[in-house]
């Protein structure tokens, strides 16, 4: 294993002035941040996307809406089109009805349609939004485990957030839901993140909140060896994803779907920092390495095992 | 590091820097403005012994002497303790206060206070002199004969009769000035005139004299300068007599203690106007104890020493923020203080790595805790939060968009601030009061409180706690920054200085190293292997 010193750790201001200022252009911003067009985007160029159900622009269009998704009875995912870290996502997981109307069963409570409706008001509101502005709601398809995965990850849906650079995948990692993070996959708020080997994609080491942990916090499941499935599949679909989006450093987040496989979950252009603590080293001499050694005219595939070969 | 940002980086910083050395020590322009107290808390007391003493030797009235409004200062109130009844007590002449003799109470001290506002004189206010009055005020009957002639010989020396009334106000001033010798103790007149010396009283005396010798109408009258007001409670002053001289239709004060002969400086207060032959123990200590306080402090660099230094050094107007009204500067003083908030917050978010709730939300309560102070603002801020988040909860169940929901935290707040001012009027806790008025910073605080909840639920207590208390940490720093009067002003005095947080702040804009917090967030990854 490589060990890193305080020089090769990727810092706040250094990945905001050497990689997202030069390197992230604020006009292609919107086509990851919103996570409507990246899923307009994915699908109009074949790339495996949680399906849509349904596109909620306006307060009066909820009534409606609510009406049709009464009919989603196993149930489907509420997420405000410009959220951030993860806010205003609602996994609902069934939908019976009770008394006439239909109640919400979702991971933290149970709604009513009053209740539900209200919840998806606020997002449109902009209270989970990027920048407090009005917003969209889009409701997508639920993801199932596949049972490799829900095995390390009984919980809820865990993602592998991979770091592309200018097109190179350099890290990786799968973030694990948990009792403490109230089932997101954030790491701030108490997710496991698992460092994955690229070539592999191999755990090799986790944190919870910053420090290593080896075991899964709610199930002791050991962490370290577990394999991902479909690793190469994984990885192309991360290379396609930062080929569309144009941002040069780039966060690529997959699910993989017990039945569609990976998916492209969505994109951010201000990817965090933890996953260096979930990789154990540090991302500043793969970035070096990418900017000095890397063939500037290699095709997309041709990307992938250059990375593997040579970071 | 960028060059080109190092390069502008080291201009902005450099280049006010330099104007302000070369204004400070090539025009000679103060670096600070210079501060002078406006309002003054007068108090003058007569004890119970010296009431006796005088009640028996007075002739009709007894005299308290409290300045009266003139040109050069405002009497905003006054009062007189024991309170005796209003009539007993008149203003004679609109000079001064005296109190008829058999109304004087001997049983206790006498007190008599007043506020007193300082001012520039624009206007000179004019007084028609009758014939009775003008006859008075040219009257030395009271000068015996040896003085008499003592004083035709020194008024020949000094003046010729035909020079103008100017002239020969100017020649016996600057005689008075030049060549009077003050000395303790009481002497006759006729030693006064002949040897240029007395006490402040023979010294108004010999002037007031002399001028009527020249058909001026003059009179003596009464002031104290204040020369030292480091100790607050009890500051110096020098009690002195000095003459009035009626010139084109309204009295000029005159005195050897004034710079400009003519013109009171900021730290003479006039006491009583007039005084008759028979007033001379107000320069006795033992019956009048008179006190002098600051009230109110205020800063300022005249505009005219501004102008003056463009025109002797021929150099383009300096821009300077006095030459704006005083409502307008109050403004620009807090306005100013702005860009060093930011600087501190940027030091903070970008060198410390502390996360705040907002980017501006700390600026804006060390704003708040500046207008009121830390305590108070922070009780109404806490009160103000708490209320916001109790709302918030209780409004949930309602199932309210969102905005309509934050219009009416809003307005609850609102009623709050008339509430809290209301009570705390009534309590008699007027700093809290006043501070409601400049609340309204903490108004734009409630837009945050919404946050916060969502935040508390989103992210839990943990992560909100941290943005919280680094909030609170940078309100705390900035406003510490903030009381530094120095800074302020300096930068009031000369906002060029501005520039010098635009280059601190492209210098932490190119810092591209770690935050301080990053050494311990990432401390697993470069210790202990």
């Amino acid at each position: 294993m490589k060990f890193s010193t305080i020089n090769d750790i990727l810092g706040n201001n250094f990945r905001i002035r050497n990689l997202i200022l030069p390197h992230n252009h604020r006009r292609d911003f919107p086509l990851v941040d919103n996570k409507v067009k990246t899923s307009q985007l994915a699908l109009a160029n074949n790339i495996p996307t949680p399906n849509t159900l349904l596109h909620i622009r306006f307060h009066g269009e909820v009534r409606g809406a609510i009406t049709q998704l009464r009919e989603f009875k196993n149930g489907f995912v509420v997420k405000p089109g410009r959220g951030s870290q993860g806010g205003g996502i609602l996994i609902v997981k069934a939908v019976v009805e009770h008394g006439g109307s239909p109640l919400f069963i979702t991971s933290k409570e149970d709604m009513t349609e009053y209740r539900f409706r209200h919840y998806i008001s606020g997002i449109l509101s902009g209270l989970y939004s990027l920048d407090n502005q009005a917003d969209e709601a889009i409701i997508q398809e639920l993801i199932i485990n596949s049972p490799n995965i829900s095995s390390i990850s009984p919980l809820g849906v865990p993602d592998i957030r991979i770091i592309v650079f200018q097109g190179f995948p350099i890290m990786a990692m799968l973030r694990i839901p948990t009792n403490v993070s109230g089932g997101k996959g954030n790491l701030h708020l108490g997710a496991v993140g698992c460092g994955l080997d690229l070539k592999t994609g191999l755990i090799f080491h986790s944190i919870q909140f910053d420090r290593e942990v080896t075991n899964h916090p709610d199930t002791r499941l050991k962490l370290k060896g577990f394999q991902i499935e479909n690793w190469s599949t994984v990885l192309s679909l991360s290379a396609k994803a930062s080929l569309l989006a144009r941002i040069g450093y780039l966060g690529v987040d997959i699910v993989i779907d017990k039945s569609r496989g990976p998916l492209l979950l969505e994109m951010n252009a201000r990817p965090g920092l933890s996953i260096q603590l979930a990789n154990n080293r540090g991302l500043k001499p793969l970035l070096k390495k990418i900017i000095s050694d890397a063939p500037l005219n290699l095709s997309p595939n041709e990307k992938i095992p250059w990375a593997l070969e040579n970071l | 590091m960028n060059m080109r940002a190092l390069y502008l980086g080291v201009f902005f910083v450099i280049t006010p820097i330099v104007i302000v050395t070369y204004k400070v020590f090539v025009l000679d322009m103060p670096f600070l403005p210079l501060k002078s107290t406006d309002t003054w808390n007068y108090e003058v007391q007569i004890k119970k012994s010296a009431v006796k003493r005088l009640k028996n030797s007075l002739q009709d009235e007894l005299f308290l002497p409290v300045p009266p409004s003139a040109d050069y200062q405002t009497v905003k109130s006054y009062k007189i303790s024991p309170n005796p009844e209003l009539t007993s007590v008149y203003r004679k002449k609109d000079k001064y206060l005296a109190i008829s003799k058999e109304n004087v109470i001997i049983n206790g001290d006498i007190k008599a206070a007043a506020i007193i506002t300082r001012t520039d004189a624009r206007k000179t206010q004019k007084d028609k002199l009758s014939k009775s009055e003008r006859k008075a005020y040219l009257d030395i009957s009271w000068v015996d004969e040896q003085g008499f002639e003592d004083l035709s010989k020194l008024n020949e020396s000094l003046v010729s009769p035909r020079e103008s009334i100017k002239d020969k106000i100017n020649k016996i001033s600057y005689f008075i000035t030049d060549e009077f010798v003050l000395t303790p103790g009481d002497s006759n007149f006729s030693d006064v005139v002949r040897l240029f010396s007395g006490n402040s009283l023979d010294q108004a005396r010999l002037f007031t004299a002399l001028l009527r010798l020249n058909k001026i109408p003059s009179r003596i009258s009464f002031g104290t300068f204040i020369t030292d007001t480091s100790n607050k409670k009890d500051v110096r002053h020098i009690r002195a007599f000095l003459n009035e001289v009626y010139i084109n239709g309204s009295w000029k004060l005159f005195s050897s203690e004034f710079k400009d002969l003519d013109s009171p400086p900021d730290n003479f207060l006039l006491i009583q106007r007039d005084i008759d032959q028979n007033l001379t123990l107000l320069a006795s200590r033992d019956v009048y104890k008179i006190t002098v306080r600051p009230n109110q402090t205020v800063f300022y660099d005249s505009r005219e020493a501004v102008e003056n230094i463009v025109n002797q050094n021929n150099v383009l107007p300096v821009i300077s923020l006095y030459t704006l009204p005083l409502p307008l500067q109050k403004v620009f003083y807090t306005l100013l203080l702005i860009p060093i908030g930011t600087l501190v917050l940027c030091f903070f978010r970008n060198i410390v790595g502390i996360t705040t709730f907002g980017v501006f939300t700390p600026i804006l309560l060390s704003l708040f805790f500046l207008e009121t102070s830390l305590l108070v603002g922070f009780i109404l801020a806490t009160i103000v939060g708490l209320f916001g988040v109790a709302l918030h909860y209780s409004l949930n169940r309602l199932y309210l968009l969102a905005v309509p929901r934050l219009s009416i935290v809003l307005t609850f707040v609102v009623i709050i601030y008339i509430v809290v001012a209301l009570i705390s009027e009534q309590l008699g806790l007027v700093e809290m009061a006043a501070s409601v008025i400049s609340a309204f910073p903490i108004v734009i605080i409630t837009i945050f409180t919404e946050r916060f909840v969502i935040k508390l639920q989103e992210e839990g207590i943990k992560n909100t706690t941290k943005a919280f208390l680094g909030t609170v940490t940078v309100a705390i720093c900035s406003f510490l920054i903030f009381s530094i009067e120095a800074l302020g002003l300096a930068v009031f005095n000369h906002p060029e200085l501005l520039m010098i947080t635009i280059g601190l702040n492209i210098f932490i804009g190119t810092y591209s190293g770690f935050r301080l917090t990053e050494f311990f967030r990432f401390k697993d990854l470069y210790i202990n292997r």
